[in-house]
């Protein structure tokens, strides 16, 4: 193994903070599936949706949806 | 009063006796040692548990036989029943535990406090403990030097057991060389009158030396080195367990009423496990020595066989006392009654707890939930609004056209009894609490000022708001009417949704509604949106109406947007999911 290689593993070992950004992005993967599943109902919901009103309501909430997934899948 | 008579008195009495007594000088220096190494492990373990200590307390409490095994098992651990009563009386105060359950603590943490009586027995007197003492005193305070609130709490508990080790053994050395020149042992007295008379004085030595745990060694180590007999060690321990009780009845004297409840259930809970002791004392002997002879304690070994007294005693404390703990809560509840007082303070922030973090941010979250309830009140009324009227409706259009009978209410008033003392509490809390707290802790205190302060400005904004309100929702003209019912109904929307995200325990769905509600006040904003220009334009309002409405959506935009950033902090618990707030729209 290169000199580098050992350096870069060491430093990553003591490395706190890519440690807290690994766990962070994991926990955001994990909050990302489970909105997705609730986009799913959401847009189920939209299809049945018998008011104006009420479709109206449930469409500015997907959009809300969509866009926390996206932010999630940014971390 | 008493302490200036007394405090005085018993400190020229104690310089006078370590003056003509070196013995008594040793004995008493491992006292304090024992007493500082006592105060080490209190405080180590509030950092060192970091608010884990709390997270079991608060769960496992939830009836009465687990809260007794709960105290037990977190008063064997952290060797202080001192600390668990401080974090109990705090959760009890926070409503995050209820009465019966913290009085089932107290019991079982009765118990747990014996095993200080098992190490000491088991350790202090028949190895030369100081000798580990010195490794743990100095790895202790390399550890308090660390930079890790963890390490420090370690570092601070490894110093406390070090100083209690070493206690422990000064006490001994004290009491061998005592032996020499006068013999305690000679004092000894049977009988009923010895009972009395021992009892007694190890209420008063627990009394004055302010911990039992300390009194309980100090027993044992005299026990060990035969200056006093197994039956008067008894009988001074029954008056350790009776005089812990006096300590905490004097400290709860100032606390609120959930601290006054707890330690008088702590008093009645020693006085008939004291007295059930004191009655069947011979018996109970009997069964120590038939125990002792099972368990494989030597006949002679009393310092074990006082432990396993201790024990025993505490365990038929608590088999007699638990059945009754419901009634007991009862007696409790109607003895002290918290006075209707005629302006509102913090009901929860406990200056006990105040230097441990976990204890303190749950205060404070409850705290800040008590004047946000305040403020929807004075909110709503100031709207004209009751909050029975439209909390859980889905038609709050038609709820606000109905409510035009205005609620006269001086929110000026209001505003000095309901909130600013209050809001002072919490900023005075919330500034003193941070001492032990680590980063994240010291963040989250201060989103709860900053969720303090939106409250009061949310407040403060209605105030101007009422105003027109109440002229406009009896004036003549029905578009101006019109256009304030629209604020008002935005608001109790916001307050009717936050009520839900309140009690939603999904954070990702609560965040996904408080974005949502966002957008949904966006259109406030009645310059940007066009209204007012198309109202002047046909003459429905006059300039001065419109003004008014200029000035008036901008309050109610600000109020809305104050209460959804508090909703945001107070009832998003994810730390992450809360980050993202903000970041969506």
């Amino acid at each position: 193994m290169k000199i580098k290689e050992i350096y870069e593993k060491i430093s990553d070992f003591f490395d706190q903070s890519k440690k807290k950004q690994a766990k962070r992005k994991d926990k955001a993967e994990k909050l990302e599936k489970k909105l997705v599943k609730k986009i799913a109902k959401t847009k189920a919901k939209l299809k049945t949706a018998q008011t104006k009103k009420k479709k109206k309501v449930l469409a500015q909430e997907l959009e809300v949806m969509k866009k926390l997934a996206k932010k999630l899948s940014e971390v | 009063m008493y302490r200036r008579i007394f405090y005085p008195l018993f400190l020229l009495a104690l310089g006078y006796l370590l003056l003509i007594n070196n013995d008594a000088k040793t004995i008493v220096a491992g006292i304090a040692i024992f007493l500082i190494g006592m105060v080490f492990m209190e405080d180590g373990f509030k950092l060192f548990s970091g608010g884990m200590l709390e997270k079991v307390l608060e769960k496992s409490t939830n009836n009465v036989p687990k809260a007794i095994g709960t105290g037990f098992i977190a008063t064997a651990i952290v060797q202080s029943s001192s600390l668990i009563s401080i974090i109990v009386i705090s959760f009890l105060s926070a409503e995050l535990i209820s009465l019966a359950g913290a009085v089932g603590v107290v019991f079982g943490s009765n118990i747990g406090t014996t095993t200080t009586a098992w190490i000491v027995s088991a350790f202090g007197v028949k190895i030369k403990i100081a000798h580990y003492a010195m490794p743990m005193l100095i790895f202790g305070v390399v550890f308090r030097f660390s930079s890790k609130k963890s390490l420090q709490g370690l570092g601070n508990v490894l110093v406390g057991l070090g100083f209690v080790f070493l206690g422990i053994g000064y006490m001994k050395e004290g009491f061998e060389t005592l032996k020499e020149g006068l013999d305690l042992g000679a004092y000894a007295m049977e009988g009923y009158l010895g009972v009395l008379v021992y009892v007694l004085l190890g209420a008063i030595a627990t009394v004055v030396i302010q911990s039992s745990s300390a009194t309980v060694a100090l027993i044992i180590t005299a026990l060990a080195t035969g200056q006093i007999g197994y039956i008067n060690g008894l009988e001074l321990a029954i008056g350790a367990n009776i005089g812990t009780t006096v300590t905490a009845v004097i400290g709860a004297m100032t606390s609120n009423s959930n601290g006054k409840r707890l330690a008088v259930a702590h008093f009645i809970f020693n006085m008939i496990t004291g007295a059930i002791a004191i009655i069947f004392l011979y018996q109970l002997a009997t069964i120590v020595d038939t125990l002792s002879a099972s368990i494989g304690i030597g006949e002679k070994d009393y310092a074990m066989k006082l432990a396993l007294f201790h024990t025993i005693f505490n365990v038929i404390g608590v088999l007699v006392v638990s059945p009754f703990t419901h009634r007991l809560v009862k007696f409790l509840k109607g003895l002290f009654i918290e006075e209707e007082a005629k302006v509102d303070r913090a009901k929860y922030l406990d200056d006990i707890v105040i230097t441990m973090p976990e204890s303190a941010l749950a205060s404070l979250q409850k705290e800040l939930e008590h004047l946000y309830d305040n403020a929807a009140r004075i909110l709503s009324h100031a709207l004209s609004l009751h909050r029975d009227d439209y909390l859980g409706k889905e038609n709050i259009n038609e709820v606000v056209k109905k409510s035009d009978k205005i609620i006269n209410i001086n929110v000026n008033e209001i505003y000095e009894t309901d909130v600013k003392e209050l809001y002072g509490d919490i900023v005075r809390y919330a500034t003193l609490s941070q001492e032990n707290m680590n980063e994240e802790q010291m963040r989250r205190v201060y989103y709860y000022k900053v969720a303090s302060k939106d409250i009061v400005e949310a407040i403060k904004d209605a105030r101007e708001l009422q105003k027109n309100i109440n002229k406009y929702l009896i004036g003549e003209n029905e578009a101006v009417k019109k256009e304030y019912n629209f604020l008002r109904e935005k608001i109790v929307t916001v307050l009717n949704k936050i009520n839900n995200i309140r009690n939603q325990e999904d954070d990702l769905e609560s965040l996904t509604k408080i974005e949502f509600l966002k957008k949904e006040i966006e259109d406030m904003d009645m310059v940007e949106s066009g209204v007012i220009d198309k109202l002047i334009r046909t003459n429905a309002i006059t300039t001065k109406m419109a003004t008014s409405l200029i000035n008036d959506s901008s309050f109610a935009y600000d109020i809305s947007k104050r209460l959804i950033e508090v909703a945001t902090t107070l009832w998003i618990a994810d730390k992450d999911i809360r980050e993202l707030s903000g970041e969506v729209l």
